[in-house]
């Protein structure tokens, strides 16, 4: 188990650390999702590659309204 | 030669503008909020003529607006009367029979230095086409020296290539004026007979060089007499314009040379009386009323006087169009074409001040400034 | 049909850009937008959560047609965040479309403009198209366009005070020396505004706040269609000028002969 830090909040995660195992915890789309691990954008062809260590801070963006 | 204009350049779409244009239509173009090729086609035609004292209220009040009661002075330094050109109109071409000379470095000194005693500060340094009897090295030192005299060095030579502009801008060049003198391009070519300004493009093209090699103004013109006056106004507004938008830190200025008779007798096609040129220079002011207008002594007193601060923003004083002139020392005779004016410094002045209008020598300090920026 | 816009390879039908925010509800915006006839529409980036799954505009919007998502940058304060936030709307849009918007003070919402350049240069490097929300300010207009965005977007007025287009003469001397579009964004409230910096020679104008907080936002959503395409057909059929009152002074043109009138 990873402890995580989603979104400002904590999250346990029992996945394998990708990603995709991340966002289905989390009820994200990937398709419709951007995330950043520790500040920094992870583009979507570089996310087969990211392992999530204990205390990383992910944020998961959508599109939402706004001007 | 077929020659097609830029899309820039091109003044062909206005031209029916200036036709069977109606009183309603000239109302509206003076006093247009943004005016642009249509009002000015509109304005240059012969239906704006008996508006003309409208046309001058309104270019008074926007003289006004963007240069307050000032004039700008500068003078002409003729360097060299050699000229390999073939130009039909000009008393420098190289059939005209008459002797050549260029300044020395110690004559040019001479003549500088008694310009500067005169109050002068802005410069207009002249040369023919390119000759190896002058060539660009030969035109860099003249500059250089310049620079230690006036603060605003302003030069109408033969086009040159972006990294001369910008070797001369580095020793104080500020300034580029070059005249088209026609923008018609198959009339550009019969009266350029023969020399390298017989390239109509590698002209129209040498301001954006100039400005890109870091000078910090561009002054245009065409030679009104040459061709229709509407299509060389409206190319040369479209010319401006170019420059305006494209070289946004740059000043363009404009000047409104007219041919006289000179030494030569040439008979322009496409004759200019002095109300239309008034009214091509009212026309410019309202089109483009934050561009300085010049009016050199080609010009009689007369008439200068009438369109000092009205459109007029700027003006040549006590010129000399022979090489040198300015001190007893060089009396060089042949001269590009005569003064109509040829009153001296304190007289213009006073002319000025008569009518509420400051001379202005020296508009600021350019100890402060870096090298060319571009 | 007036001329298409072209935003560097970008080519738009409409010039009625529109944003997503303030609406009361999502079918309400999809409507709206779709009635706009706008080709191109703003959308924020948020934090993606279970509950609020429903905000997803990803879904409703792909089922609008032609439609080009432009992800803002807003809620961020300074140049990093912006590029951070403009690189996550890319992963999102698959496009390279960006609003630039950095706006500090949460009450005015006025672009800063030494921030906003920073971030340009970064993201015209990044490839993007980077289309900046700056005050109304020509010589900024100028060195933006210097640098490489795709286009500026002056302010007519803050950001939803509907003041309609304030800044006419600066936006006046932006559109008159511009060599890129311009795109009028916040403070327009009415079609007529919308129509009057079309007037002005304005490529394109962002209307969000006019349309979403009208009664009816779809009928309004309509109505800016029309102004923006009344606007630009005026300004391509070349407008009559406006007539000012002259000033009667002494005759200045007696010097010529034959010439006063």
């Amino acid at each position: 188990m990873l402890q995580l830090k989603v979104n400002g909040e904590p999250h346990p995660h029992h996945g394998d650390g990708s990603l995709s195992a991340l966002l289905s915890e989390t009820g994200a789309h990937p398709e419709r999702t951007a995330v950043m691990v520790n500040g920094r954008v992870v583009k979507k062809v570089d996310w087969a590659g990211v392992r999530l260590q204990e205390n990383d801070q992910v944020e998961v963006l959508m599109f939402a309204a706004g001007g | 030669m077929n020659i097609v204009l830029p899309e820039w350049l091109d003044p062909e779409p206005w031209l029916s503008c200036a036709q069977e244009v109606t009183e309603a239509q000239v109302l509206q173009a003076i006093n247009a909020v943004a005016p642009a090729e249509r009002e000015l086609a509109v304005l240059l035609s012969p239906a704006a003529r008996p508006h003309i004292e409208a046309m001058a209220q309104r270019a008074q009040a926007l003289t006004r607006r963007h240069f307050g009661r000032t004039i700008s002075l500068y003078a002409p330094l003729y360097l060299s009367s050699h000229c390999p050109g073939g130009c039909a109109y000009c008393g420098f071409a190289s059939d005209r029979k008459n002797e050549r000379h260029s300044l020395s470095a110690e004559d040019a000194r001479r003549e500088m230095k008694a310009m500067a005693a005169m109050g002068i500060d802005e410069i207009l340094m002249l040369t023919g086409e390119r000759t190896p009897k002058f060539e660009f090295v030969d035109l860099k030192p003249f500059v250089q020296m310049a620079a230690e005299y006036f603060d605003l060095v302003a030069i109408e030579v033969f086009p040159m290539e972006e990294h001369e502009y910008r070797q001369l801008a580095e020793v104080g060049c500020t300034s580029l004026t070059l005249y088209q003198e026609t923008y018609d391009a198959q009339r550009y070519d019969i009266f350029h007979r023969w020399g390298p300004k017989k390239n109509y493009m590698n002209r129209i093209l040498a301001p954006d060089r100039a400005l890109a090699g870091g000078l910090r103004n561009a002054g245009l013109g065409a030679l009104l007499g040459l061709s229709d006056p509407v299509y060389d106004m409206l190319a040369l507004y479209r010319h401006a314009r170019h420059l305006q938008k494209t070289y946004w830190k740059a000043g363009v200025s404009l000047s409104f040379p007219r041919i006289q008779p000179q030494v030569g007798d040439f008979n322009p096609d496409f004759l200019v009386d002095d109300a239309y040129l008034a009214q091509i220079i009212f026309a410019f002011r309202i089109v483009l009323p934050e561009v300085a207008l010049a009016l050199s002594t080609r010009e009689n007193a007369a008439f200068r006087d009438g369109l000092a601060g009205v459109g007029i923003s700027k003006m040549s004083v006590a010129s000399k169009t022979t090489v040198g002139g300015y001190s007893p020392e060089t009396g060089y005779e042949e001269s590009q074409f005569e003064i109509s004016d040829g009153r001296d410094v304190e007289a213009f002045c006073a002319m000025l001040r008569s009518k509420g209008l400051e001379p202005v020598f020296k508009n600021w300090d350019a100890t402060y400034r870096d090298e060319a920026q571009y | 049909m007036s001329e298409m816009l072209k935003i560097k390879d970008e080519i738009l039908g409409s010039r009625l850009f529109t944003g997503t925010g303030k609406f009361s509800n999502t079918e309400t915006m999809i409507r709206a937008i779709k009635a706009s006839g706008s080709e191109l529409v703003t959308v924020a980036l948020r934090r993606f959560h279970k509950d609020q799954a429903a905000d997803d505009l990803f879904g409703p919007l792909s089922e609008l047609e032609n439609l080009r998502i432009m992800p803002n940058t807003s809620g961020a304060m300074n140049a990093r965040e912006a590029v951070n936030a403009a690189l996550l709307g890319r992963e999102l849009s698959g496009s390279a479309l960006v609003k630039l918007e950095i706006h500090p003070n949460p009450h005015h919402l006025l672009p800063d403009a030494i921030e906003t350049f920073e971030a340009a240069k970064i993201l015209v490097k990044e490839g993007f198209l980077v289309m900046p929300y700056i005050p109304a300010d020509p010589v900024l207009a100028k060195r933006l366009e210097d640098i490489g965005c795709a286009s500026v977007m002056p302010l007519g007025s803050p950001i939803g005070t509907g003041q309609g287009v304030e800044a006419r003469e600066m936006i006046r001397l932006i559109v008159r020396d511009a060599g890129i579009p311009v795109v009028v964004d916040a403070g327009i409230r009415a079609p007529s505004d919308a129509a009057a910096a079309m007037e002005m020679g304005v490529d394109a104008v962002l209307v969000n706040s006019a349309i979403a907080a009208a009664e009816n936002p779809e009928a309004m959503a309509m109505a800016f269609a029309m102004g923006v395409e009344a606007g630009r057909a005026a300004y391509e059929a070349g407008l009559m000028a406006q007539s000012r009152h002259a000033v009667q002074t002494s005759p200045l043109t007696s010097f010529l002969s034959g010439g006063a009138k």
